[in-house]
């Protein structure tokens, strides 16, 4: 009797738990690459950008059901990263960008690059993680989720939970330092 | 010539005024160039960090850092799971006003079992009129008046007396000796 009811029960859960793990599994896929590098320009290091994106899709899946919207779901998961970043930095006070030298060589793409391509790249990319140092951390995150994720000053406003008139000093105050930085560079 | 402000012109470089605001900033810069060359450097900026949003960090192997990061993910979740928090059920509203006689009959419970009982007694179901003794001086059995009763050996000094269902048991231990004696009695 007790098998039956088990399997009557099993046909009626599996297909709803596969559901749940195959939406759980997609929107990690489509948001995962975004949100560890939302949080790499962030922290400026990867083992730190790793762990906090772990920790973003943990508590994001762990409420679930606010994830029936997916548009909302992508934005509240950027709203989430940023606040995991800042209160990160926060903890620690610092930025540690990795040394490019400290780097592992790795296969895969470095391999497809001729080295003069390898190196300009490397070099573009300190350059910007070198001004994003310069920044604090609010402005960074206001920075970065204007101009690299695209999202209005409303928006930012919202996902720092602070007024239109501050996000917009912290934009501007950000792109001054870092076009500061780049004509130090320059010069 | 009054300039903007270099945060005025910072924004503006990325659309970030109001309109009232950017139509005057855009009249000055038609005429200003070292307004016009700021404006230029501050879009350098923003579209140098666009440049850079699908970047990967140097030496990062991304596929072997997903597949990581989405075992860690699964791994946070399932642990997650585990020490999540159950609902605690619903309180009754009548159990405060239980508490009282459940009190009351712990302690009458308490005192009777302080008082002194020189032999327990203790009757077996089956058959009927069957009373099985257990007490200090030894273990028995009885009926209508009649019965026998295993007396305690007279050097023993450690003793257990258990009563399960309908059988005695005891247990001797002669300390001198350290011989063990175990006696049933049965009730049928």
């Amino acid at each position: 009797m007790s098998s039956l009811v088990w399997a009557i029960m099993n046909e009626a859960v599996e297909p709803v738990l596969e559901d749940s793990l195959e939406r759980q599994n997609r929107f990690i896929s489509d948001n995962l690459r975004r949100i560890f590098l939302l949080v790499y320009r962030m922290v400026g290091n990867v083992a730190d950008a790793q762990d906090l994106t772990q920790e973003v899709f943990v508590k994001a899946l762990q409420r679930r059901d606010q994830l029936k919207d997916e548009e909302k779901a992508a934005h509240w998961l950027s709203r989430i990263a940023t606040n995991t970043a800042i209160d990160f930095l926060r903890r620690h006070g610092r930025i540690a960008f990795c040394e490019l030298d400290d780097m592992p060589e790795r296969a895969g793409r470095s391999t497809l690059e001729s080295p003069e391509a390898r190196l300009l790249r490397a070099e573009r990319q300190a350059i910007l993680e070198g001004g994003l140092e310069t920044l604090t951390a609010r402005e960074r995150a206001a920075l970065l989720l204007r101009d690299v994720e695209g999202l209005s000053a409303e928006e930012v406003a919202r996902h720092l939970s602070c007024s239109k008139a501050t996000v917009r000093s912290h934009i501007a105050n950000a792109r001054v330092k870092f076009r500061r930085y780049l004509s130090r560079r320059k010069a | 010539m009054r300039h903007p402000a270099e945060t005025a012109l910072a924004l503006y470089a990325g659309g970030d005024l109001g309109w009232w605001t950017r139509i005057g900033i855009a009249r000055h810069v038609q005429q200003c160039g070292s307004c016009r060359r700021q404006v230029e450097a501050f879009r350098g900026v923003c579209e140098a960090l666009q440049a850079e949003r699908e970047e990967m960090p140097p030496g990062l192997e991304w596929g072997e850092a997903a597949a990581a990061m989405r075992a860690n993910i699964r791994l946070g979740l399932a642990a997650g799971e585990c020490v999540a928090e159950r609902p605690e059920p619903r309180r009754s509203p009548w159990r405060p006003a239980l508490a009282l006689p459940v009190l009351l009959v712990v302690l009458a419970g308490v005192i009777l079992e302080s008082l002194p009982q020189p032999v327990r007694r203790a009757s077996a179901p089956e058959p009927a009129g069957v009373v099985l003794d257990a007490g200090p001086a030894g273990i028995g059995v009885e009926r209508n008046g009649h019965g026998f009763q295993l007396l305690r050996p007279a050097a023993a000094e450690s003793v257990e007396v258990s009563v399960r269902g309908d059988s005695v048991r005891s247990r001797y231990v002669d300390d001198a000796t350290g011989q063990v004696t175990i006696s049933h009695v049965y009730a049928e």
